[in-house]
C-alpha cells in the first residue's frame, strides 16, 4: 500500500512538472504601440535628421522623439478618442519660420485580453487620420486595427526627396 | 435469245440464294459435341488453379477458433488443418465478458493543484463501462472555474462556474490480465459553454503621464477540445481503485470574441499548455452477472 502511495505521488509530481513548464511568456508588446515609418515621395524608407515628435497636450509639452529618425512609436491616449502629434523639422535653413505638421488620429479604444502573460490592453480601431501638409505629403495606415503585435502601422510620406 | 439468257441468270441467282439460306439454317442447328474429352476439359484446365483447389477444400472443410483467436480449418476428408492466413488481424481471446464492470471516478487533480497555487479548475466525475476489460467508453462531466489576479501586468481574470462534458473511449492493453491493474490509452472530445471577464486591468502610459484602467465585460464562448490520454489504474482496496493519467490536449475550436482570447477553458485548463494530468479515485461495480453467457476459459468467446 505504501509503495502504491509512493508511485501515485511520483506520477502526480511528474505530471505537475511537465504541465507547468510550457508557458509561452509575453513575446509581443504589452500594449498596443503603433510603429511609424518615414518614407520619401518615391516610396523609399528614409531616415530624417533634426526631426522632433511631440504629443499635443502631453504633460509639460514633453518631446517623444528627437534627432535622426526613421521609425518611432506613437502611443495613443487610451482615455481619449483622438490623439494628435506635432512633427517638427528643426533645421533653420530648410524651415526658417519653424512651422510643423500635425497628424491627428481618431480612433475607438477596444479593451482586449491578450494572454495571461501579456495581460489586457487596448486595441485601437483608427477611423480617421488628418494631417497638415507642410513637410508631410501623406499619412497611410497599413492596418486600421492597431494591436500589440510589433509591426509598422503608419507610413508617413515626407515631401523631402533630396535632403535627408 | 436475250430472254433465254435472262431466264438462265435468274435461275442461277435463285439457286445461289436458296443454298445460302440453307447454309445459314444449318449453322444455327449445330448441336454441341458431347464426349469424354469435352466433359473433362474444364477439370483438366483448372487442375493447377489453386483458387479452385482451395475453394473446393474449404467447401468440404469445417473450422474452429484456436486459443489465439485464429480460424483453423480442418479438411474433413484428409484431416489436414491449416490457419487462414488472410485473417491478418486475429482477434485475441476475450477472457472477460462483454459487460465486465462499470466505474465512477472523481478527478482530484484540480483540487490538489489548486492547493499548490493553481488558479483554475474544480472537479469532474468520470463514468465508464468496461467491455471485455478491454474497451472502456466513457463520459466525463465536471465544473470549472477560474480566478487569477496578476500584479504585473495588472488585471483580474474571472471565469465563473461552468459545466463541461467529454466523451471518449479508452483501451486497456492488459485486457486479459487481472483487472485490478490496467494500463490504458484513449481519446476524448470535450465541449464547454463558458464565459470570462477581465476587471481592473491597468495600461501604463509613461508618455501621457497617466495609467489608464479598464475592464472587459463578460464574453460568452463555446469551446471544443481534444485529449489523448495514457494512464494507469490500480486497485487500492475492495471496489476502490486509483488512476493517474497523462493528457496531451489541444483546442479544436473556440469562438472569437471582441474582448480577446480566453485564458481558461473549463475541463481543458489554461490555454497554451499542451500537457496536463488527472488523478482519480474510482468506485467499480462488477457487471458480469448481467451477461447472458459467461465467458468460458476453453478458448471460445461466447459473449460476442
Amino acid at each position: 500500500m505504501s509503495r502504491k502511495v509512493k508511485y501515485t505521488a511520483a506520477a502526480i509530481l511528474c505530471t505537475a512538472l511537465l504541465s507547468g513548464c510550457n508557458s509561452g511568456g509575453c513575446l509581443d508588446n504589452q500594449s498596443a504601440l503603433p510603429k511609424a515609418q518615414l518614407y520619401n515621395s518615391q516610396g523609399e524608407a528614409i531616415s530624417v535628421d533634426s526631426l522632433q515628435i511631440r504629443g499635443v497636450g502631453a504633460p509639460g509639452d514633453s518631446v517623444l522623439e528627437q534627432g535622426r529618425l526613421s521609425t518611432f512609436y506613437l502611443p495613443m491616449r487610451s482615455d481619449a478618442g483622438v490623439t494628435s502629434w506635432e512633427v517638427a523639422y528643426l533645421r533653420k535653413e530648410q524651415n526658417p519660420t519653424g512651422v510643423c505638421d500635425t497628424i491627428e488620429f481618431s480612433y475607438r479604444s477596444i479593451p482586449y485580453f491578450e494572454s495571461a502573460d501579456c495581460g489586457a490592453t487596448f486595441r485601437y480601431l483608427v477611423t480617421q487620420v488628418n494631417t497638415t501638409h507642410h513637410f508631410i505629403e501623406d499619412v497611410v495606415m497599413t492596418d486600421s486595427l492597431i494591436t500589440n503585435v510589433d509591426r509598422t502601422y503608419i507610413n508617413i510620406i515626407l515631401r523631402t526627396a533630396d535632403e535627408q | 435469245m436475250n430472254n433465254k439468257l435472262l431466264i438462265i441468270l435468274l435461275t442461277f441467282l435463285c439457286a445461289a440464294m436458296s443454298f445460302s439460306v440453307m447454309a445459314q439454317n444449318k449453322k444455327r442447328h449445330i448441336t454441341p459435341v458431347q464426349n469424354a474429352n469435352t466433359r473433362t476439359q474444364s477439370i483438366n484446365e483448372g487442375s493447377a488453379d489453386t483458387a479452385r483447389i482451395n475453394a473446393a477444400i474449404r467447401a468440404r472443410s469445417t473450422h474452429y477458433h484456436n486459443d489465439r483467436g485464429q480460424v483453423v480449418y480442418v479438411d474433413t476428408i484428409t484431416g489436414v488443418q491449416w490457419v487462414d492466413s488472410m485473417a491478418f488481424l486475429p482477434l485475441k481471446k476475450m477472457k472477460y465478458p462483454l459487460l465486465q464492470s462499470a466505474s465512477a471516478g472523481l478527478n482530484l487533480w484540480d483540487p490538489i493543484m489548486r492547493a499548490f497555487g493553481q488558479k483554475y479548475g474544480l472537479a469532474d466525475i468520470h463514468l465508464s463501462v468496461s467491455l471485455h476489460n478491454r474497451y472502456r467508453p466513457a463520459i466525463v462531466m465536471g465544473l470549472g472555474q477560474a480566478l487569477r489576479r496578476s500584479d504585473i501586468p495588472h488585471y483580474t481574470y474571472r471565469s465563473p462556474l461552468s459545466v463541461f462534458f467529454k466523451i471518449g473511449c479508452e483501451y486497456n492493453f492488459l485486457f486479459n490480465s487481472n483487472p485490478d491493474y490496467q494500463f490504458y490509452a484513449g481519446a476524448y472530445y470535450g465541449v464547454t459553454p463558458f464565459s470570462f471577464s477581465v476587471d481592473d486591468f491597468k495600461v501604463d502610459s509613461d508618455y501621457w503621464g497617466s495609467d489608464v484602467t479598464g475592464s472587459i465585460p463578460s464574453q460568452k464562448c463555446l469551446a471544443g477540445y481534444y485529449e489523448l490520454v495514457a494512464g494507469l489504474r490500480v486497485k487500492l482496496i475492495g471496489p476502490i481503485s486509483a488512476g493517474w493519467t497523462f493528457k496531451f490536449h489541444g483546442v479544436a475550436h473556440c469562438s472569437k470574441k471582441d474582448g480577446g482570447e480566453p485564458w481558461y477553458i473549463p475541463g481543458y485548463g489554461a490555454k497554451g499548455r499542451s500537457i496536463t494530468g488527472a488523478f482519480s479515485i474510482y468506485y467499480t461495480v462488477d457487471l458480469s452477472r448481467f451477461n447472458h453467457n459467461k465467458a468460458s476459459t476453453d478458448g471460445h468467446d461466447t459473449t460476442e
